[in-house]
């Protein structure tokens, strides 16, 4: 038997080693089984690593998500995060930042963060920049950590949880959940041009009714996330917005209201949410009927023939035009 | 005086988009929950203070990692009796731990054979199979050399392993004796 140490092996496992050295171990093993059951050993012992690693991350996302008294009720039952799977190994750490700035985006905080929610406080009130004659008056503001936690554990929904990761970050799969919950409509937009790659869609719940969201990840950055919802009415405009530092896009389109929201600027998030516009209408096999889309990109000083409506749900204060997007 | 404010605004987001993260790192480093949501209460404090040092371009979840290590180390060096501390508790380390849900068998033997490691050795193999950094990545966030991490993982990797396959030894003696001896007091007090 060759001795090889175990920091050897384990950089071997690791696939840290140079290629040279790798091959001159490849070819100890070959000829050494005992080592080279050794190598099997230390892998399956790492691959054990890697999920109890990843479930304590889950469990992270179970404290931020819903495992205190205050909001857990009978009425609104968490199940248990599943233990992921070590090919999801690589998911794990997107999807915890995924989830995390999804909570942030809903101003949820964990109660083990009561300190440093108090030490970071939440920014002022973000200013609302609307498409033209949008008015309306913003809800006040959610005070304290309690109330932004019961808010956006309102949100979660057994298909938020019982839907397997895998499932979830399974773009066919992901489709046929949402377009049944949502809208035959509604599509997962792929923004690889944008260099975000799709990692899951899940379906959430507010006020009872189904909203999807489709999260994407860049190469490096925060995650940006398309909300969607059922929403029977006329289509509308963009409205830009920035809501305790998340840029947000959202319009009504083919019975369908979005939400697109990420950490990025403005004028990234119009081209984001043009591309998303453009992919829906493609999809619905349409081309993009001309006062949506030129009330969507408005021309300067120019008002769009149905700019008196107002989204269903614009939680905006100000009236602002829309900067049109780049394309 | 603007630069400061946004840097600060920078930080203060992207600190809570991995909270999940440095709070997984923390109780990984303190070993139980109570003093792992200290140090990150502290990490964070302190990340906000000199969030200046932060320089743009640099990986945050690096530097925040970093930040933290060198918070539990700092605290580690003024303690009076620094070698009991970190040592850990396997239930800071259950799946389920947060949510009072019972983790299976597999799960609890993981955690407990996890909490035996030594802080330095959870820490590094945490950075790279739990964060998958590289080993010179994890390093510069360890303050120490990439042979330092080859070998706390390596170590750390080798432990568990022993005690797996001891675990497993034992398991399979002990399942031995139960269809032996079904009638022993030992099968009869391993099923009460």
């Amino acid at each position: 038997m060759t001795e090889l140490s175990d920091e050897l092996l384990v950089a071997y496992v690791d696939g840290q080693l140079a290629r040279d050295q790798s091959k001159a171990i490849k070819r100890v093993l070959d000829n050494d089984d005992v080592a080279a059951a050794r190598v099997e050993a230390l892998r399956a012992t790492q691959k054990k690593l890697e999920a109890a690693f990843e479930a304590m991350l889950a469990d992270e996302l179970t404290a931020l998500t819903g495992s205190t008294a205050a909001v857990q009720s009978p009425a609104f039952p968490v199940e248990p995060l599943r233990r992921p799977a070590p090919r999801q190994r690589k998911m794990g750490i997107a999807l915890a930042a995924c989830v995390a700035f999804a909570l942030l985006a809903l101003g949820v905080w964990a109660p083990y963060l009561a300190p440093v929610g108090e030490l970071l406080p939440l920014p002022p009130s973000a200013t609302k920049v609307a498409a033209p004659v949008v008015t309306a008056s913003l809800p006040p503001a959610p005070k304290g950590w309690l109330a932004d936690v019961a808010n956006g554990h309102t949100l979660l929904a057994r298909e938020s949880l019982e839907v397997s990761p895998e499932s979830q970050s399974n773009a066919d799969l992901a489709y046929f959940q949402i377009t049944k919950a949502i809208s035959p409509t509604v599509i997962i937009p792929d923004l690889s041009q944008a260099g975000l790659g799709f990692r899951r869609a899940q379906v959430l719940r507010r006020e009872g009714d189904p909203v999807a969201q489709i999260a994407y990840l860049p190469d490096a950055g925060p995650p940006v996330a398309l909300y969607a919802k059922a929403n029977r009415s006329k289509d509308t405009p963009f409205i830009f917005d920035d809501v305790k530092g998340i840029a947000t896009a959202s319009w009504t389109q083919k019975d369908v209201s979005y939400v697109l929201a990420g950490l990025m600027p403005r004028q990234k998030m119009e081209r984001l949410a043009a591309t998303v516009y453009d992919q829906v209408a493609a999809a619905a096999d349409q081309p993009p009927p001309e006062a949506p889309a030129s009330a969507a990109v408005p021309a300067a000083g120019a008002e769009p023939a149905d700019a008196q409506i107002a989204p269903a749900e614009a939680p905006a204060a100000t009236a602002e035009p829309a900067s049109p997007p780049q394309q | 005086m603007a630069d400061t404010r946004q840097n600060e605004e920078f930080v203060r987001l992207k600190l809570i988009s991995m909270l999940p993260r440095l709070r997984r790192f923390a109780v990984v480093l303190a070993g139980e929950t109570q003093a792992a949501d200290t140090l990150l209460r502290e990490g964070c404090e302190r990340m906000l203070a000199e969030c200046h040092r932060y320089r743009r371009g640099t990986p945050f979840d690096r530097w925040a990692f970093a930040e933290l290590y060198g918070c539990w180390m700092g605290a580690l060096r003024e303690h009076p009796m620094p070698m009991p501390r970190g040592r850990g508790d396997g239930t800071a380390f259950l799946p389920d731990g947060a949510s009072g849900r019972s983790a299976d068998g597999d799960a609890a033997r993981m955690s407990q054979m996890v909490a035996a490691l030594s802080p330095q050795q959870r820490s590094a193999a945490l950075l790279i199979y739990g964060e998958k950094l590289a080993y010179h990545d994890a390093a510069k966030v360890l303050d120490t050399t990439t042979q330092s991490v080859i070998a706390r993982v390596g170590r750390a990797l080798a432990s568990l392993m022993n005690r797996m396959t001891t675990g497993a030894a034992v398991n399979a003696a002990a399942a031995t004796v139960k269809q032996l001896y079904p009638e022993s007091p030992a099968t009869k007090q391993a099923s009460q």
